[in-house]
């Protein structure tokens, strides 16, 4: 895994090299290396290199890592694969409270409006974690999701608003509401770093306990880790890492969901892996979809948050679609009788079932099976014999 | 051993126990010390609970989740050591899952899956363990296999095991002490012979069984012979 780590600061080290190379105007290696190495070189090609590429890519690597951890956090800590702060209107939120705080407080600076986004960010987190069930018992996946993204829809709405009626807000940040790394000049990338870094820190900090706490509540808590500080130091990471990408480039969704599930891919659950591959290919991911959004419409180009969008809507609607979103480890009994099949139905992961055939078959008698997977593979707290359908959660033995 | 109907406050004492639930009244103490007082991780080093239910991260590898029941013994400039290694193996040795070592939680049987979970308790090394019906889900052969292995560690490794039980038999044949709760509260306590009753159980399940002796290890068995008031 070490050896793969070395690899994806490889496939980094050549996306930075490409975003420094390529663009509206190709410029050779050569020439890209003398603008970086050379002080008096001035030419347009340095110029260009210097003062736009370089801070676009430093803010493409920085906000690329910020994002990649920020989704494994808080996939981590919902255990929710379809948490990332762009869906769950974390970076929607940040984006409001800076463009309000333009708006209202007449915060031009980076310097002044990154608090605005960090408060932004952890105003939304909380509302919609609140609203998603996170804090209580009744929490699902589709329900956090819908919650993020009706929080995101009405805080992007609100900042649109702003960007129209305001002259300063929409001066300040006119390429703000899709996101965008270009046009950024380096004091902005300077001031968000450090808040990013730390942000970085804690995540890497917070790994074994993410481990343990993946293994369920209580389970995390007979193991000696504190579900709340835990969560709570989460959520202070997450709002420095997605308010300082925000501040810096605007809301940008998908890379912070689709970095953890690359890396899932590559690295499987453990987090101490997990988080260093993410934060990496977070970068690589935000920086690449840069790059190719520069050249597939040469000599315009496409902002990189529709490059990220387009890119990772697929991504997301995969995600959603293959896995089960929930799924039980151990065993549970039901009082339910089994299907005379048992758990080998396979019916509504089978890839021979025709959508829209109706309720899934048992491959095997051909009744209906959608009884039979429910009952073997809805997750143990939400199974014991109870009426399923009706969503109660009944437990096995009314909780002895 | 904790026996008693469904319902009656079992679990609910076992969380009580490994202070995931902290009681309206009294306290709960260990060797002589409020749990409360105990540090996050001390507490986790010396009791370990496995709950009735767990649920493992997609893709975790059984000797990753093992790996994990060390976290209470790590601290953060001391991650993974020699120790935390043996100790490993060890509980992998102890449950028989050390062959699965590589294998996907989520591909193993039942069995498997919950001799998994044993082992990442044992991992924690604690003189402690409650377990919250260990033996649900699992067939006769894995039922007794889990026991024997508790037997196990309480006669050799000299370790004290709480745990909930179904089995009336399996409960008076395993336990050196046993309790009986009905409604929140404990009926009856002491040595399996004592606890099991026609009258006890009557009262607390209410069912009619008569009680005989186990011939092989003479402890009481239990035959049901219908419920308390019907035919």
């Amino acid at each position: 895994m070490a050896l793969g780590l070395g690899l994806a600061v490889i496939v980094l080290a050549l996306a930075i090299i490409a975003s420094l190379a390529w663009g509206t105007r190709s410029i050779a290696p050569s020439a890209v290396w003398d603008a970086l190495t050379s002080p008096e070189a001035t030419g347009d090609e340095a110029l260009i290199v210097t003062t736009l590429r370089v801070p676009r890519t430093i803010l493409g690597v920085v906000a690329g890592a910020a994002l990649g951890a920020a989704g494994a956090l808080m996939q981590a800590i919902t255990r929710n694969p379809l948490a990332e702060p762009g869906i769950l209107g974390v970076n929607a939120g940040a984006a409001a409270a800076v463009a309000a705080g333009i708006a209202f407080a007449g915060a031009t600076n980076i310097g002044v409006y990154m608090w605005f986004a960090f408060a932004g960010a952890g105003v939304a987190a909380v509302v919609v974690y609140a609203i998603g069930g996170v804090f209580g018992n009744n929490g699902s996946v589709v329900r956090l999701t819908l919650a993020g993204a009706a929080v995101a829809v009405v805080l992007s709405s609100f900042t649109t608003a702003l960007l129209i009626n305001y002259p300063s807000v929409f001066d300040v940040f006119r390429y703000w509401d899709v996101g965008t790394i270009q046009g950024r000049d380096l004091s902005i990338v300077a001031a968000v770093t450090p808040a990013i870094v730390v942000g970085l820190g804690l995540a890497l900090a917070l790994t074994p306990r993410l481990n343990v706490m993946a293994l369920g509540n209580e389970m995390g808590r007979a193991l000696g880790a504190n579900p709340r500080t835990t969560v709570i130091v989460a959520a202070i990471a997450v709002m420095l890492l997605a308010g300082g990408a925000t501040a810096a480039a605007g809301p940008l969704a998908f890379v912070g969901l689709a970095a953890p599930h690359l890396a899932r891919a590559v690295v499987g659950a453990d987090h101490r892996w997990l988080l260093p591959y993410s934060i990496l290919l977070g970068a690589v991911l935000l920086l690449g979809a840069d790059v190719i959004g520069r050249v597939i419409a040469a000599p315009a180009e496409l902002q990189s948050g529709i490059m990220t969008a387009i890119i990772g809507g697929p991504v997301f609607i995969a995600i959603a679609r293959r896995r089960r979103l929930a799924k039980h480890e151990r065993p549970h009994a039901c009082r339910r009788p089994p299907h005379p099949h048992g758990p080998t139905v396979r019916a509504v992961e089978s890839p021979r079932r025709r959508r829209g055939a109706g309720p899934p078959a048992c491959h095997r008698c051909g009744r209906g099976a959608r009884a039979v997977h429910r009952h073997h593979h809805r997750p143990a707290a939400r199974c014991g014999g109870g009426d399923l359908r009706a969503g109660r959660p009944a437990r096995r033995d009314g909780g002895a | 051993m904790v026996i008693g109907p469904n319902a009656c406050g079992k679990s609910t004492l076992l969380k009580a126990l490994s202070r995931l639930l902290t009681p309206r009244k009294g306290t709960v103490t260990l060797d002589g010390r409020a749990v409360r007082d105990f540090g996050q991780k001390e507490f986790a080093r010396a009791l370990a609970l496995l709950p009735q239910s767990s649920q493992a991260p997609d893709g975790i590898t059984v000797g990753d989740l093992v790996a994990r029941g060390r976290f209470p013994h790590q601290r953060f400039l001391r991650q993974w050591s020699v120790e935390d290694e043996a100790v490993v193996e060890r509980a992998l040795a102890a449950t028989g899952v050390a062959d699965l070592v590589n294998r996907g939680v989520d591909e193993l049987s039942g069995g498997q899956r919950q001799r998994a979970w044993l082992a990442m308790v044992l991992a924690q090394d604690t003189d402690v363990l409650i377990l919250d019906e260990p033996t649900t889900f699992l067939d006769i052969a894995h039922q007794i296999e889990v026991l024997d292995l508790c037997e196990a560690l309480h006669q050799e490794g000299g370790r004290t095991i709480v745990a909930v039980l179904h089995d009336l038999n399996q409960a008076a044949r395993y336990a050196t002490h046993l309790v009986a709760m009905k409604g929140g509260r404990v009926v009856a306590q002491g040595a399996p012979k004592d606890v099991i009753t026609e009258d006890l159980v009557a009262e607390v399940f209410g069912v009619r069984a008569q009680i005989s002796t186990e011939p092989v290890t003479g402890a009481p068995l239990m035959i049901p012979l219908g419920l308390v008031g019907r035919p």
